[in-house]
């Protein structure tokens, strides 16, 4: 076809001009020339018209043909197709409604999920040319810690090429005094080249200058934009203004955006890093994280190529602090977008396709029911010449229809989940990603026209196969009602099992994960979190600088805590369980085997007080424990836990013992005085991290846990300690006051919200299949009403009738069920895999939730099963 | 967009006034040709057309009226004619086809491509005719 033809016919699908019209005028005219020319010839009447029409051919053929030379035919029977499916829709609206609606809330679901995992996936931060950051970072595999010391940092800034910024950062939190009142600001400190580095622009005032990177002139701050909003109500006279932190005085330079800002999790503040001498030799701590932005032209490969390189370089000149640690260079999205983030996304996009497959089940089957009343229009189409192609075209458009109407409630029901996620998820998903920039993006509304039309096709599919291959002849003879299965029957059922099965997975799937998380939050009773009252307290350099100074406190703190009243036990630890406390140092064990060369192991240190193990129920397993022995003058003397026993001592006693500890050469002499037993000290930890346990008193440090069991509520103690701490210092600030079983609920947070958002999955996909189960049996009730009511009429007893009925409900919901615990049994294991606590296996997600959705399944088949026992049987003998 | 096939020219089978065994199948494409040929000669309607073709052929060339049709929308369609609703000699209305210049450029070479396609086919059958002969 010419484009000229393509044109005229695009140019008619746009007009409102018939051509048909025009040209039926036209053949009439011709056929009237012809006649009267056949009768100037002498031909009759009659003849002269049989003649002319005879000469002419088939009138409606060559209409036809002429007319499909301005219409794209497919266009005009779409077009045709879509009016007379909205008529048929218009007709049946209880149908059009509750598959709009269904339909609606599979595909908002869809698009509200997929909104998440794009932004956890693919656009976690929005910063300029993103693909050209780059994350630097020292790696020791066997702690998976990670991050770049002080000096090595400096050296590998000062000699790469193919990173054209290498800009360092690390979170800081400082304590702000207001009003008397301390409180802990949570903020970051960053070199000066950061800022040009990300490309990141204040939103008013200005960056860093680069002498106030050093020691003694980093006293300025730009400040977060929300910190900027909730402190000073926006007021940007604050530009000069200074602020107190840590009873220092910061200079406000500058205010960020309230979008786009760098690291994630919402600093409040940003100040300068300044390395002190002392910094500039670091080499052990991985205090800092490390991101560079790539030269122009420089690619991913050369750089990892150049630092491996550096790497080389450093590791030679320090062997001691860098052996066996490995340099990384990996793209920025990589080191934020966790493998682990992208499996639980992955896993809720899984869990909300299956809602989407269970309601397209119910609209398929609800589009049976409909058709199974619609058969004698089919047959009648059928027979006028419709092919089979041409009906399940039109089967399929009447379901794409109910799709996009579907599609559009369904987003404007996704722009409210999508705002209900940005409220509702727990701050700590900043950690990972721009909260701001959740939001239905560009892909998200493909991904939604994408899923409508795959709900559409997919719902409709397979009722417009079933039904446009009945038997029409026979249907029109026998009229619909008369039929007993009706076609698409077994389809139904299949239906029904299908979704039934589906709701059991992700039912199951979701119990298995609440019950997982409760018993992380519950599984260590021993422990008894709940009646375990923590408190933080950071003493503050400028004042407690010598060891003699926090010793003091720390020993003034404890004997006034000991002394409350109703209280158990009393001790400190510089970081109690669940408080993602993290400090390792390397151990030389004295008479090890291991060869000297070897990277020095590191372990978990802790500075604890005596009872710590009697007020966190640890068990000693031998030897002693810390007493008053241990102090400051003595010989220094560690505990250590079971499992740092079994690594260093395998199959003897630790007791007596000796090892070195901590940086410098030779380090801390420490003897083993005693074992303890191991404690989970994360939430996800996988296995017991190796202690090594100090009394305070020979090594007090900064900042220590209080740890309390009271006999009364915990919450009632606070304001006590509080005002006991204050009465040694005015000005200390007492953190994080909270039970340790709070503390356990914060670190799950995430997990807990997965959860309970698998938990409202589950309950709408159980909605939906209940509804489908309800819907497949009040149409087989209807069905069936004759067969009923000869039954009834020939004395058969109602309950005998109602049972009857049910049992095809219920049969086919136990298939379901079957079904689904097979299912379930094959894919828990990925779940299991994927979140530590949940379990594949467990006896009560197992049978409680099939049992809920047999018991709804019953519900279902018992209503519209009492309905057809209360019709009157005469009466529907009689009208049908 | 699947193109709907394009209509084959049919021929009358049953004509009274010619000997079955004297018509000549039209081939496809040259009932094209034939309308634009025939409008050289003024604006007609399509049964002026479908008579013009007849008489001038003297009944060897018989088209079957209908099949004008198609044709005609697809030349309106590549702008080689018009079309205006008129009165006919005998005050009846119809519609007059009318050729456009570039429906005249598209006869002449469409014709002379004819005149060298019809020359090819008669010397290649031509010596096969006289072999025949003689």
């Amino acid at each position: 076809m010419s484009w000229r033809q393509h044109l005229a016919r695009i140019r008619t699908l746009f007009s409102r001009r018939n051509p048909a019209e025009d040209l039926d005028r036209e053949i009439r005219s011709h056929l009237e020339f012809a006649e009267e020319e056949n009768r100037t010839l002498g031909m009759s009447e009659a003849e002269a018209r049989y003649a002319a029409r005879r000469d002419f051919g088939n009138v409606t053929r060559t209409l036809e043909e002429a007319r499909n030379r301005w219409v794209y035919r497919r266009c005009e029977d779409a077009l045709q197709d879509i009016r007379y499916g909205l008529r048929t829709l218009a007709k049946s609206r209880e149908f059009a409604v509750v598959s709009v609606v269904t339909l609606a809330l599979g595909i908002s679901a869809n698009t509200a999920i997929f909104s998440f995992a794009d932004l956890i996936i693919r656009r976690p931060v929005a910063l300029p040319q993103l693909d050209r950051l780059v994350a630097v970072s020292e790696y020791i595999p066997w702690t998976e810690q990670q991050g770049v010391s002080y000096a090595n940092y400096l050296d590998l800034q000062a000699h790469s090429r193919s990173v054209a910024a290498l800009a360092a950062y690390q979170s800081w939190s400082a304590v702000r005094t207001r009003q008397g009142e301390p409180e802990e600001v949570g903020g970051v400190r960053v070199t000066e080249n950061f800022f040009s580095a990300l490309k990141l622009e204040p939103a008013l005032g200005r960056t860093f200058l680069p002498e106030e990177a050093q020691p003694g002139n980093e006293h300025v701050l730009l400040i977060s934009n929300d910190f900027w909003r909730r402190q000073f109500g926006g007021n940007p006279a604050v530009l000069g203004k200074t602020l107190e932190l840590n009873q220092r005085l910061y200079t406000i330079v500058g205010i960020m955006p309230p979008k786009n800002t760098f690291p994630l999790g919402a600093p409040a503040f940003w100040a300068p890093l300044a390395f002190t001498p002392q910094d500039r030799s670091e080499r052990i701590d991985l205090a800092l994280a490390v991101v560079g932005r790539l030269a122009p032209g420089a690619t991913l490969e050369q750089a990892r190529a150049e630092f491996e390189t550096l790497w080389a370089q450093v590791e030679k000149d320090f062997p001691r602090a860098n052996a066996n640690r490995s340099l990384r260079v990996n793209p920025l999205t990589d080191e934020i977008v966790k493998d682990y983030n992208v499996q639980f996304t992955l896993l809720l996009l899984g869990v909300v396709a299956f809602v989407l497959l269970i309601a397209c089940a119910n609209v398929a089957g609800l589009q049976l029911a409909r058709a199974a009343g619609r058969q004698t229009e089919i047959a009648v189409r059928a027979c006028v010449g419709a092919s089979r192609a041409r009906l399940m075209t039109q089967f399929v458009t009447e379901s794409v229809l109910l799709a996009v109407i579907g599609g559009l409630f369904g987003l404007l029901l996704a722009l409210w989940g999508v705002h209900l996620l940005r409220v509702t998820l727990p701050p700590e998903v900043q950690e990972i990603c721009n909260l701001e920039d959740l939001r239905v993006g560009s892909a998200a509304l493909l991904f939604t026209v994408f899923v409508t039309f795959f709900a559409g096709v997919l719902s409709g599919i397979a009722p417009a196969w079933q039904m446009s291959g009945s038997d029409f002849e026979r249907s029109l003879r026998a009229g619909e009602s008369r039929l007993a299965g009706g076609p698409g029957h077994r389809l139904r059922r299949l239906l029904v099992v299908g979704e039934t099965a589906l709701a059991l997975v992700l039912l199951i799937g979701a119990g298995l994960m609440v019950k997982g998380f409760a018993t992380l939050l519950h599984g260590n009773q021993s422990l008894a979190p709940d009646s375990l009252l923590t408190l933080h307290i950071n003493l503050p350099q400028s004042r407690y600088g010598e060891p003699f100074e926090k010793k003091a406190f720390w020993d003034q703190a404890l004997s006034r805590l000991q002394a409350l009243p109703r209280v158990e036990s009393a001790a400190l630890a510089s970081g109690v369980p669940y408080s993602f406390y993290d400090d390792n140092v390397s151990v030389r064990i004295v008479g090890s085997s291991e060869p000297p060369s070897a990277q020095l192991p590191v372990v978990m240190a802790e500075s604890v007080s005596p009872d710590y193990f009697r007020a966190l129920r640890i068990p000693l397993r031998e030897g002693r424990e810390f007493d008053a022995r241990d102090s400051a003058d003595t010989a220094t003397v560690a505990l250590v836990s079971e499992s740092m026993a079994r690594r260093f001592w395998p199959g003897q006693s630790p007791i007596g013992k000796k090892l070195f500890e901590g940086p410098g050469d030779p380090g801390t002499e420490l003897t083993v005085v005693g074992v303890v037993g191991d404690i989970v000290h994360e939430v996800f930890d996988r296995s017991f991290r190796p202690f090594l346990y100090r009394p305070y008193a020979q090594a007090p440090p900064n900042s220590m846990d209080l740890v309390l069991r009271p006999s009364e509520s915990p919450a009632r103690l606070i304001p006590v300690v509080r005002s006991e701490v204050q009465q040694i210092d005015r000005e200390l600030l007492v953190e994080r006051p909270e039970t340790m079983s709070r503390k356990i609920e914060n670190q799950t947070n995430g997990l807990r919200y997965v959860a309970k958002m698998m938990a409202i999955l589950g309950a709408v996909a159980l909605v939906l299949s209940v509804v489908g189960v309800y819907g497949m049996m009040a149409y087989s009730v209807k069905q069936r009403r004759r067969e009923m009511a000869i039954r009834l009429a020939l004395g058969a007893q109602s309950r005998d009738v109602m049972a009857m009925l049910m049992r095809v409900g219920i049969s086919l919901a136990l298939s379901g069920i079957g079904v689904g615990v097979a299912l379930a049994l094959a894919l828990t294991h990925l779940l299991a895999s994927l979140f530590y606590g949940v379990h594949a296996w467990d006896a009560a997600a197992f049978s409680a939730t099939p049992a809920v959705l047999a018991a709804s399944a019953m519900l279902a088949s018992y209503l519209p099963a009492r309905r057809a026992t209360r019709l009157d049987p005469m009466v529907i003998l009689r009208y049908e | 967009m699947v193109e709907s096939p394009e209509p084959e020219i049919r021929t009358g089978t049953m004509s009274p006034r010619k000997d079955a065994s004297k018509r000549v199948e039209l081939l496809q494409g040259t009932l094209d040709l034939l309308i634009l040929q025939t409008l050289r000669w003024g604006p007609t309607h399509g049964h002026g057309i479908a008579k013009f073709i007849e008489r001038t052929s003297e009944d060897v060339l018989r088209i079957e009226h209908g099949s004008l049709y198609p044709a005609l929308q697809r030349l309106l369609q590549e702008g080689w004619i018009t079309a205006e609703w008129g009165t006919s000699s005998n005050n009846r209305p119809a519609k007059f086809y009318r050729l456009t210049a570039r429906g005249r450029r598209h006869l002449a070479a469409e014709s002379s491509r004819w005149e060298q396609f019809t020359e090819a086919v008669g010397r290649l059958l031509r010596p096969a005719r006289t072999g025949e002969g003689t």
